[in-house]
């Protein structure tokens, strides 16, 4: 069933509290992310990386500190890329909360925090490709890797991303259409 | 612009006041004000019907279209 009456002020104080509430979410990712991804790689193990990246037989001296560094600020691109994205988000869902649906600062949240979710699904495919071959490079011959693959939550993101966009462009025309409309008496 | 609003015109010959007017068809007085000098992008058929409800009065009493010299609409 189609919707075209305006937000009752049930509706306005729903999508306040949750944008809040998403608001500090996204706040508590962008910090902890990067973080976490740091003490990820620090404690790395050839045993506990993942297959995707390359198998254990590939480290046959273990994992070396410098390949941990290596992977650490590798796997860091996407990661920051994401946490810049979830910070813009945080000020569209700041703005929301205040009651401003279609105000340009969060429209532009939105859609930053969309090229930021593109980016960092392109970066998540090509990560386990990267740090394959980066991980492995000073390997004797023969035991290099080289991995290459996708898997549908890297394409379920980049599609999310695109839906993103499009919302976000969708919401820049309404904004323009409800400035107009506020001209009329 | 080719829409002149004379709705001052009308709140005279009617002797009503602005704060009046605005009260009665729940717009502000600025809104009220704008409407009088003609800045206003436009007017919904329910504030006119108020307005006219109001001022006993027939939307063209409010506004008349006066062509720019050169005979086109702006």
């Amino acid at each position: 069933m189609s919707r075209t009456a305006p937000f009752s002020p049930d509706d306005l104080g729903s999508i306040r509290t949750v944008a809040l509430m998403c608001a500090w979410l996204c706040l508590a990712l962008a910090i902890s992310l990067p973080v976490l991804n740091a003490l990820a790689w620090a404690t790395a193990t050839a045993e506990s990386l993942p297959m995707k990246i390359a198998a254990k037989s590939a480290f046959p001296y273990g994992l070396q500190p410098w390949q941990r560094a290596l992977g650490g600020a590798l796997s860091m691109l996407p990661v920051l890329t994401m946490s810049w994205g979830l910070m813009r988000a945080r000020r569209s869902l700041t703005v929301f909360a205040g009651g401003d649906l279609f105000a340009g600062e969060a429209v532009t949240g939105l859609r930053d925090f969309a090229c930021a979710c593109f980016w960092a699904a392109v970066a998540g495919l090509a990560a386990p490709t990267v740090l394959s071959l980066a991980l492995t490079i000073a390997n004797p011959p023969g035991m290099k890797q080289l991995t290459v693959g996708v898997n549908s939550t890297d394409v379920m993101a980049l599609l999310t991303a695109g839906i993103f966009w499009v919302i976000a462009a969708a919401m820049a025309r309404a904004g323009d259409l409800a400035r107009e409309n506020a001209e009329f008496v | 612009m080719p829409i002149v609003v004379t709705l001052d015109v009308m709140l005279a010959v009617r002797k009503a006041r602005s704060k009046d007017l605005a009260e009665y068809v729940g717009i502000t007085e600025a809104n009220v004000s704008l409407l009088k000098q003609g800045k206003v992008k436009g007017v919904r058929f329910d504030t006119l019907e108020r307005i006219c409800a109001f001022l006993d009065c027939q939307p063209g009493d409010i506004m008349k279209y006066v062509p720019d010299e050169d005979g086109d609409a702006a």
